[in-house]
C-alpha cells in the first residue's frame, strides 16, 4: 500500500525539514521588507522630489541638507529605510552569491536609472547633485 | 644542422603559441562570472521593488507620473 519504504519517507520528510528551515524564513524576511517599504514609498518620493533627501553610491538614502538631517521624522523614516534596505542587500546578496555591499551599489544604479533628472544624487567625491547635473556617472551608465 | 634549426624553431612557436592560450582564458573567465553574478542580483531587485511601477488611478506608472510633473515644471 505504501509508495515509499521508511527510508525513503525519512529521507522526504528531512528534505522538506531542510526546504522550511532555509528557505521560507528568507521569503518571510524579504516579504516582510517589502511591505514596509511599500509603506513608506509614497513618503520617500515625496521628501526625494523637495530635495531633502537623496541616494548614496552605495545603495542607501541620506539627507541632502544639513536642516533635513535635523529633522527627527526625516531622520526615523531613513534610518527605518536603510535598516530594511541593509537586510535586503543582504539576503539578495546570499542568493546570488555576491557581497552585500555589490547589491547595494547595484541598486543604486537600478535607482539612477529610473529616477526622474530633478532626484539628488550623492557623487562618488561626496557631493550632492541632480540626477542632470551627473554627466559622468551618466555617460558610465550608457 | 638546419633541419634541428627548423625543430627548435617550431618548438619555440608551439611554446609560444600555448602561453597565448593560456593567458587569454585566464582573462575571460572572471569578467563573465562577475556579470552573470551581477545580472543575477538585478533581477531579483528588480523583482522585488515591483511596486515602484505599480499603475497609479490614471493609469501610468507612479515613477513615470512623478518623471512627467517634474518634465511640465
Amino acid at each position: 500500500m505504501n509508495t515509499f519504504d521508511h527510508k525513503t519517507r525519512g529521507t522526504l520528510f528531512f528534505l522538506a525539514l531542510f526546504f522550511l528551515v532555509t528557505l521560507l524564513p528568507a521569503q518571510d524576511a524579504k516579504g516582510g521588507i517589502k511591505e514596509r517599504m511599500k509603506g513608506r514609498f509614497a513618503k520617500i518620493n515625496d521628501l526625494k522630489k523637495s530635495g531633502k533627501i537623496g541616494e548614496t553610491p552605495q545603495g542607501f538614502l541620506e539627507a541632502v541638507k544639513p536642516k533635513s538631517a535635523g529633522d527627527s521624522a526625516i531622520v526615523e523614516l531613513l534610518t527605518a529605510e536603510n535598516n530594511d534596505r541593509k537586510l535586503l542587500y543582504g539576503l539578495i546578496g546570499k542568493d546570488s552569491e555576491t557581497s552585500e555591499e555589490e547589491v547595494g551599489i547595484t541598486n543604486a544604479k537600478r535607482i539612477f536609472q529610473k529616477a526622474p533628472e530633478t532626484d539628488y544624487f550623492k557623487s562618488a567625491d561626496g557631493v550632492w547633485k541632480k540626477k542632470k547635473n551627473m554627466t559622468v556617472e551618466k555617460t558610465e551608465q550608457e | 644542422m638546419k633541419f634541428f634549426s627548423c625543430l627548435l624553431a617550431a618548438g619555440f612557436l608551439l611554446a609560444a603559441a600555448g602561453c597565448w592560450t593560456l593567458t587569454v582564458r585566464h582573462k575571460i573567465d572572471p569578467i563573465y562570472i562577475t556579470m552573470d553574478v551581477n545580472v543575477k542580483a538585478e533581477k531579483q531587485l528588480n523583482e522585488f521593488f515591483d511596486f515602484e511601477d505599480q499603475r497609479d488611478s490614471s493609469g501610468t506608472p507612479a515613477n513615470t507620473t512623478r518623471k512627467k510633473i517634474e518634465k511640465e515644471k
